[in-house]
């Protein structure tokens, strides 16, 4: 079950995390922040899913959830569920809303026993609903690699201490001595001193940090690393040798990803799987290759547009999009993009599109393209491959400067 | 283009650069001596020059850090001019020295650092050798900083409009009211959305976006000459960085401004530089046209630099893998300092530091590889 290659490692559904926004006195909750508000999406194995989003789309509290740092609000995580148990899942949800739609006492009685059902299968596969015994016992199995080189090693902790941590809690390795060997051999496949154990943090250079943080993972020989920006605190020279460090350690330990970044061009190197999110949702989804040629929403179409190149021949498009994310408390009404795309019409500003299959494996939330719409430039295809900007873009008016070369091409 | 080659200071051929054996620097180093032919200048040139004088000419600046574990070279004889209205980019990883030039130009490099060498000239004087309260009286008015984090660079206990005001209120002659008028009218050309009720907004109350735009009015509001914007955009989003770089490149039309972008980014100085700068370990390494040392690098870490960037639509492309970290600058190694990294490096290239020579077309290199067998 686990050698197929196609199975899904991470099946999230509908998680949703938010945090209570408390003021006055006595002090008490005015507003929440929705900063992961309703996202599905699934890993497979040996994959590396891609996940993209400014500051304050959620993309971390995401990873923070998803390894049991945050306890959801709302939804469920299956993790290395086994293939027949995670169809079953399926059909029980299929099932229920089904069941769902129709009225009457029998259809009731029908969708609590579908519930109970499913309830049953969560408590031994969801990681949110697991027992805490066997939460512990799953815990070593997805592992987290923080952004910061700097803040996330404890200064007073040796290295060894720091990577063999995980280790002692877990009950791995019997001994003492053979904890250390384990340490060691971690600290080579990360591309450390072995002698690296005895020193402390402030010895190491930003990208040697970023070394050992990613040993403190693998220490655990987990199957799923969530790995939040792990590259965007370093400098370009080092970047490079830690995504080879990373691509290295995924084929030797046949790990799957979940890699979060601001970054399009390191994910698009990464990825097999990208989700582009804002503001707590997903709003495209697709293999990385069809993201990146059809990129169907205009956030990201956005995104990719404001992606910057080291090229001084290439002559910089002005801003693509206008203004800035609005507050995740109060997230604009119908589509959370609307005050800042430039296709935006009247149903964008009173419903909120879901995200909805447009291709084969091609997921968008937008209502302005499909199956709502036909796709932009669809009756020139070669347009829609380049960097065809799609349908005329006018921008509406907004505060502050008018960008005149919106458009662009 | 606007930095005109550095003629008094890098001659063509490979002169060791003055103040090598200034006091406290004993380098080995080039042969000097070397027959230092003085550089033929056309006449029609020399007049070229006087038109396109510099607003800022930094020669030879050098800024150290006096610590306990030993002398810190962060800046260790820097040199560039800058045109009217044109953009530097001055780039480099974390530790090459390039904010340390910046501070150090504004003579505000923070102990144990200090300026041991070397000019900063802006309109016929030198920043550097000025009693401390005409620079105050300078910097804001003619040279003004944008830092990078832009919550650290606000004042949390005044408003976005007060902090703007305090600028004026010590460059010009304004009163309380023009001052307040003024702060808004800076705010609305900065692309602040509804300026007069930002300006009464703290700066907490303001994203990051729109925090950078504050700090980037308070550098503008007394017109400076020149403007040194120390990664203006990397800690904000990418929708928004290009907001700022097309204000900046706004703002210096109208107002001719230069502008030093001290920056780690690569692609910010290819859609917003005129020339680059790259230093490496405290010194340059290669200057030159934008356009020129992208499309053909001289110098291998620019060249190693260029190559390591991921790029949106070329993910198939290898990257260029640099081994090895910048040197600790308290105990640099000899000869060329980024020989220890360098995949071309010879022995010849760990004996002596190379200089920063001329290769022509405005443009410098520090390798001997680069400037060819020829010159030596």
């Amino acid at each position: 079950m686990n050698d197929d290659g196609n199975g899904f490692l991470v099946d999230a559904r509908g998680l949703e995390k938010r945090f209570p926004v408390k003021a006055g006195f006595p002090r008490r909750t005015v507003a929440e922040v929705r900063a992961v508000d309703g996202v599905s999406f699934e890993v497979r194995r040996g994959r590396t899913f891609g996940l993209v989003g400014e500051s304050g789309c959620g993309k971390t509290t995401l990873a923070r959830t998803m390894v049991g740092l945050y306890r959801p609000t709302a939804g469920s995580l299956f993790f290395d569920t086994p293939a027949d148990k995670v169809e079953l899942v399926l059909e029980l949800r299929r099932k229920i809303a089904e069941a769902g739609t129709v009225r009457g006492p029998a259809a009731r009685a029908e969708l609590s026993g579908l519930e109970e059902r499913l309830e049953v299968l969560r408590r031994e596969y969801d990681v949110y609903s697991l027992p805490k015994r066997k939460l512990a016992a799953r815990r070593r199995e997805f592992q987290l690699v923080f952004q910061d080189p700097w803040g996330s090693l404890d200064p007073r902790m040796t290295v060894g201490h720091i990577v063999g941590e995980g280790l002692a809690v877990h009950g791995i390795g019997g001994s003492r001595a053979e904890r250390a060997a384990l340490v060691r051999d971690t600290l080579v496949s990360c591309g450390l001193d072995p002698d690296a154990i005895d020193r402390y943090p402030h010895e190491f250079s930003g990208g040697q940090r970023q070394r050992i943080g990613i040993a403190r993972a693998l220490a655990l020989r987990p199957k799923l690393l969530v790995l939040d920006e792990p590259v965007s605190a370093l400098d370009v020279s080092i970047r490079v040798q830690i995504l080879d460090l990373l691509k290295d350690i995924k084929e030797a330990y046949g790990l799957t990803y979940v890699f979060i970044a601001h970054d399009l061009a390191v994910v698009e190197r990464v990825a097999d799987e990208v989700g582009v999110m804002y503001l707590g949702k997903i709003v495209e989804r697709a293999a990385r290759a069809d993201l990146f040629s059809r990129r169907y929403h205009p956030y990201t179409r956005a995104l990719i547009d404001a992606a910057p190149v080291p090229d001084p021949n290439v002559e910089r498009r002005r801003a693509p999009v206008r203004g800035e994310p609005p507050s995740p408390i109060a997230p604009p009404p119908g589509c959370r993009f609307h005050p800042r795309c430039p296709e935006a019409v009247e149903r964008c500003r009173l419903e909120e599109p879901p995200l909805a299959q447009a291709a084969p494996g091609h997921y968008v939330a937008c209502w302005m393209r499909p199956p709502h719409r036909a796709a932009p430039g669809a009756d020139r295809p070669g347009l829609a491959a380049a960097f065809g900007p799609g349908p005329v873009v006018r921008p509406t008016p907004a505060p502050g400067r008018s960008t005149g070369r919106a458009g662009g091409a | 283009m606007s930095v005109e080659r550095d003629t008094a200071s890098a001659p063509r051929g490979g002169v060791p650069k003055p103040g090598n054996a200034g006091p406290g620097a004993p380098r080995s180093a080039a042969p000097a001596g070397a027959a230092r032919p003085l550089p033929a200048r056309p006449a029609g040139l020399a007049a070229a020059l006087a038109a396109e004088a510099p607003v800022l000419d930094v020669r030879n600046l050098a800024a150290w850090y006096f610590t306990d574990e030993g002398t810190v070279k962060a800046v260790d004889g820097v040199g560039f001019k800058l045109g009217k209205g044109k953009t530097l980019g001055l780039v480099g990883e974390s530790g090459c020295g390039k904010t340390a030039t910046g501070l150090a130009v504004l003579g505000l490099l923070p102990p144990p650092g200090r300026v041991v060498r070397g000019e900063a000239v802006l309109g016929r004087r030198d920043l550097l050798r000025m009693p401390e309260a005409d620079l105050a009286a300078m910097r804001g008015r003619d040279i003004a900083m944008i830092f990078q984090e832009p919550m650290s660079a606000l004042d949390p206990l005044m408003t976005a409009g007060e902090q703007i005001a305090e600028c004026l209120e010590m460059h010009t002659a304004l009163d309380r009211r023009e001052r307040a008028e003024k702060a808004v009218e800076l705010l609305a050309s900065v692309g602040v959305p509804e300026p007069a009720l930002r300006a009464k907004a703290w700066p907490h109350e303001l994203s990051g976006g729109m925090r950078q735009r504050v700090v980037i009015a308070m550098a503008l509001a007394c017109d400076p000459k020149v403007v040194i914007a120390d990664e203006p955009t990397t800690a904000l989003d990418v929708t928004v960085q290009a907001q700022i770089l097309d204000l900046i490149e706004d703002t210096q039309e109208r107002t001719g401004m230069g502008v030093i972008l001290v920056t780690h980014d690569l692609a910010a100085v290819a859609q917003a530089a005129d020339e680059v700068a790259v230093m490496y370990a405290g010194v340059l390494v290669e200057t030159g046209p934008v356009k020129d040392v992208y499309a053909h690098p001289a110098h291998p870490y620019t060249k190693a630099l260029l190559g390591s960037i991921p790029v949106v639509g070329q993910a198939a492309r290898q990257l260029v893998t640099i081994p090895g970290r910048v040197p600790n600058l308290a105990r640099l190694p000899s000869g060329c300092r980024f020989a220890d990294r360098c995949p071309l490096a010879e022995s010849a290239c760990r004996a002596v530091e190379p200089d920063l020579v001329d290769l022509g077309a405005g443009r410098r290199v520090r390798c001997i590889l680069a400037t060819g067998r020829a010159a030596r």
